[in-house]
């Protein structure tokens, strides 16, 4: 420019090439981006992969330190405690009580609604797999959608209209054989975690006419011990009798999940059967 | 050429010592550390409450599902949700982390956060006033009273716009940088991250997905911020030569920003909002992956919406501003 | 001042040939020309909304004409701007300079928007305003004398041949007018073009050589200060040392036209010095009929003056009585 002059403040010179060379960059970051998105380079390479940790064998009681992992559906997620504890985290307090030594968890995993088949599938995926393949203790609840089918059935379980004895009869048969598949998916991923799974209770049992669904439950309960005495590993933690005496006092306002006393009673017997 | 260069150097030094930068910078000071320390503190919890990153990049997937089968989420969040589910799985296929906490990733997602509407307001601070300000000031009477064509001085003071824009946008990524730094540390340029996800019905189309490092994510990202920024100057340079108030120019731009970071998040259902421009500024969705506020809004759908709004507007903006009378 | 030679031989620096101008509908310039000559004091008067302001901003390209042209020395104003607005200077209405930069910063400012200007000329024209002691200064500092000054500095910075003022004597205390006065004059001297345009006719009637008088968007009369005036006719004001007898003696004879004190019609300070005087317009042959009069019936003329109109009158007549605002 042919009126710059030497004594001439130094700002503009500066000011004007950190400008120009900033709008540079941001053109040339912009001609990257739909580069990439129009015409993508080939990838960078990614790193190596730290193998995931495992569990190691031995007893809960020789173990520094404990990791829980939950699976399932609505229970384990804790549908219904006004808390929003559940069983879960009223385990792990309780766990860390019982046992003196620290307890975590790595992954509450269950989902809503989440029926055995979907379960199965869940557990082929990479972070659910590494999530259980590090537990020591593996929380579960399934079963209670697939033979209730209350998602499919938006949730007017109050009224009792949804409950047929005789669906759940028929849905019995080719729900149980998926517990197989769970039982050895699970062992399979993590050989040596204890697995609980809490047994299913009749929600329906204050309604006369749901009175026979109880047979089913009792039905399955059964199958999934079965189940868990041939794992060698693994407990059912019997929750039948505790709501079937109790439906009012345990169950929340859906008249299916537990209340939040309902859930501290299902952990107390988990720890129970832990000890 | 010697002359434009000249009018430039006019405006920069105007601009720059009316003080409007050192706001913008001063807003950014003290905005930047309080969302570091909001993240920090996530990332002290996170750290507390997971055993490592595939536990908490587990959990967020497990979450987001369980939202998604809740029938009270409208769809477009579900949609959304899902797509984020299916990167994460795909994160955590790959092994590979989705949002360390160091300074790079914080500096993404703050650009991510301030596209729609932070860096579009840093922005019309300073080119709601470029013109206005001229007026209602009066110098506009010595500034069109030189023997320079009326065009040339828009054209400095477009040119000028450009600077300061691509200025806040770097001083936004720099500052960010170096005071998340302090908080996350300043590694993370290396980092893989996968971009190229597309779009296929409810489903995440992951045949384009390859990795850049997150350097050049940020520099894409820093981009494509800077065009949607550009044209938010653009328009509101024509603004500025039509309304005399710099606070009217100011406010009337302001309300078509705000109302399109509002309309991006509710007008999915009304499918020609996506030709508005201020729907549209959120460039980073597609680096990143997640979907659009509007079905069929794509890449080139949005940069070319973008250019016609800013090239309308500068066309407009020289053609008022090479003929209008100086009344007052 | 040699008036009369200065227009006829001298080269027209600016020429305002037939400017009309609509805004919206309305035809508020209606007919507009005169050339300014070289070295001469332009004087522009016309009261507030005779459509002055526009006029003068069409002269600098603020406003896009209609029809008609501007030339400055021979360059169309509203099609070459780049090339006829260097020889120009100007300040429309207020001297508005850039408040947050210093003086020094403004005249700069200004100086890269031109070929050709040197720091040297800059420092110059803060000297020739006499701003150099404040011109580092920021200009929100200044007093309004001294952003006027600034503006001046500013229009003179490209050495212009056209000077344009719009009202360059507004705010300004008496004092500072008189100078301005008296630099507006060296520049002319010095052979600078100024175009002053005001209201007020006495700065006007003070300052220039030449003048045009526009009302409501017409120019109604261009010429030489001191030839309209003659135009104007003039008026007989007599002293006599029986003014009672004197006044009833006229107030008989129908050729003579009293004027009473009120109607402004010459310089007012020009009668606070003459007591008892009165003001009559008549034709001036009579002049020696009435002293004899005056001498039959034993009243003593003790002095017979004849005096211009006022401007204020002079435009009385040529706009038919509109008031000055």
């Amino acid at each position: 420019m042919s009126h710059m002059r030497p004594s001439e403040s130094k700002l503009w010179p500066i000011l004007g090439f950190a400008a120009l060379a900033c709008t540079l960059l941001m053109l040339s970051g912009f001609v990257l981006a739909l580069r990439d998105a129009w015409y993508p380079a080939p990838s960078v390479a990614l790193p190596e992969a730290s193998a995931p940790p495992t569990a190691t064998a031995g007893s809960l009681a020789d173990k520094p330190k404990l990791l829980v992992t939950a699976l399932g559906d609505s229970l384990t997620r804790g549908t219904g405690d006004e808390t929003g504890e559940g069983y879960v985290k009223r385990t792990i307090d309780l766990l860390k009580q019982a046992f003196g030594k620290p307890v975590t968890l790595v992954n509450n995993l269950a989902v809503n609604g989440l029926t055995a088949v979907r379960l199965v599938d869940q557990l082929d995926e990479k972070g659910v797999q590494e999530s259980v393949g590090r537990a020591d203790i593996v929380l579960l609840t399934i079963g209670g959608n697939d033979l209730f089918q209350i998602a499919q059935n938006g949730g007017s379980v109050a009224q009792g209209g949804d409950i047929s004895p005789e669906l759940l009869k028929r849905l019995l048969p080719q729900t149980e054989p998926l517990m197989d598949d769970v039982f050895a998916k699970l062992r399979k991923i993590n050989p040596n975690a204890r697995i609980v799974c809490v047994g299913l209770y009749n929600p329906f049992y204050d309604l006369p006419e749901a009175r026979p669904v109880s047979a089913s439950i009792l039905d399955w309960n059964d199958y999934v011990h079965q189940l868990a005495t041939a794992d060698g590993n693994a407990t059912i933690v019997p929750t039948y009798d505790l709501f079937e005496a109790n439906v009012k006092t345990y169950l929340s306002s859906d008249h299916f999940h537990p209340n939040s006393q309902g859930y501290a009673r299902i952990a107390e017997r988990i720890v129970q059967a832990l000890q | 050429m010697a002359n434009l260069l000249a009018l430039v150097h006019n405006e920069t030094i105007k601009v720059w010592r009316k003080k409007r930068f050192a706001v913008v910078l001063l807003v950014l000071l003290v905005l930047i550390p309080v969302f570091v320390y909001a993240q920090a503190k996530i990332a002290r919890n996170n750290a507390e409450k997971f055993a490592d990153w595939r536990a908490e990049v587990q959990q967020r997937i497990t979450d987001n599902t369980n939202a998604l089968s809740s029938d009270r989420i409208p769809d477009e969040w579900k949609k959304w949700r899902r797509a984020l589910v299916q990167q994460l799985q795909y994160y955590l296929d790959h092994d590979v982390n989705p949002n360390t906490p160091n300074a790079v990733t914080f500096t993404s997602s703050f650009l991510e956060n301030s596209v729609t509407l932070f860096i579009p307001l840093m922005v019309l601070a300073i080119a709601s006033d470029l013109v206005s300000s001229e007026r209602s000031a009066g110098t506009i009477k010595m500034l069109l009273t030189r023997p320079v064509r009326r065009w040339r001085i828009l054209f400095a003071k477009w040119v000028t716009l450009i600077l300061y824009v691509s200025l806040i946008v770097v001083s936004t990524t720099v500052l960010a940088y170096l005071i998340s730094g302090l908080a996350f540390g300043y590694e993370g340029w290396g980092e893989p991250v996968f971009v190229g996800f597309g779009l296929n019905g409810t489903d995440i189309d992951t045949s384009a997905v390859h990795a850049v490092t997150r350097g050049q994510f940020l520099l894409m990202e820093m981009g494509l911020v800077w065009y949607s920024a550009l044209i938010v100057a653009f328009i509101a340079l024509l603004v500025s030569v039509l309304l005399r108030s710099t606070a009217a120019s100011l406010v009337t731009m302001m309300a078509a920003v705000i109302s399109g970071a509002i309309l991006a998040n509710m007008a999915s259902s009304w499918h020609s909002a996506k030709y508005l421009f201020n729907v549209n500024l959120d460039l980073t969705v597609y680096l990143r992956g997640t979907p659009p506020p509007i079905e069929g809004m794509t890449l080139g759908f949005s940069l070319a919406v973008l250019g016609v709004w800013g090239l309308a507007a500068l066309a407009a903006a020289f053609a008022v501003f090479t003929k209008q009378d100086v009344m007052n | 001042m040699t008036v009369e030679t200065r227009a006829a031989n001298k080269e027209v620096v600016l020429s305002v040939q037939q400017l009309k101008k609509y805004i919206g509908r309305k035809l508020v310039i209606r007919n507009v020309s005169f050339d300014v000559y070289a070295g001469e004091i332009f004087g522009f008067l016309g009261p507030n909304g005779s459509g002055k302001t526009t006029t003068i901003r069409m002269l600098v390209d603020l406003v896009k004409p209609s029809s008609g042209r501007v030339l400055v020395c021979g360059e169309d104003v509203n099609r070459h701007p780049e090339r006829a607005l260097r020889s120009v200077g100007c300040i429309v209405e207020n001297p508005e300079m850039y408040p947050y930069l210093t003086g020094w910063e403004n005249l700069e400012h200004f100086a890269r928007m031109q070929k050709g200007i040197t720091r040297e000329r800059i420092a110059e024209v803060a000297a020739i305003v006499q701003l150099d002691k404040r011109i580092h200064d920021k200009v929100k500092t200044y007093s309004l004398g001294m952003r006027q000054r600034l503006g001046i500095a500013q229009a003179l910075l490209g050495a212009p041949k056209l000077l344009i003022l719009d009202e360059p004597t507004n705010g300004l205390d008496p004092k500072g007018i008189k100078e301005l006065r008296a630099f507006i004059r060296r520049l002319a001297n010095e052979g600078m073009s100024l175009f002053v345009s005001s209201h007020l006719l006495g700065e006007i009637q003070q300052m220039c050589d030449r003048v045009a008088i526009i009302a409501q968007g017409e120019v109604i009369a261009v010429g030489e200060v001191e030839e309209l005036l003659r135009q104007a006719g003039s008026y007989t004001v007599w002293q006599l040392d029986k003014p009672v007898e004197g006044r009833k003696l006229f107030e008989r004879q129908p050729d003579v036209k009293l004027i009473g004190e009120g109607e402004h019609r010459i310089d007012e300070g020009l009668l606070s010095s003459l007591p008892d005087a009165i003001v009559t317009a008549m034709d001036e042959a009579s002049i020696p009929v009435w002293v004899q009069r005056f001498v039959a019936a034993g009243i003593g003329v003790q002095a017979v003056h004849k005096v211009a109109p006022s401007l204020e009158e002079l435009f009385l007549k040529l706009t038919e009585g509109e008031s000055i605002g």
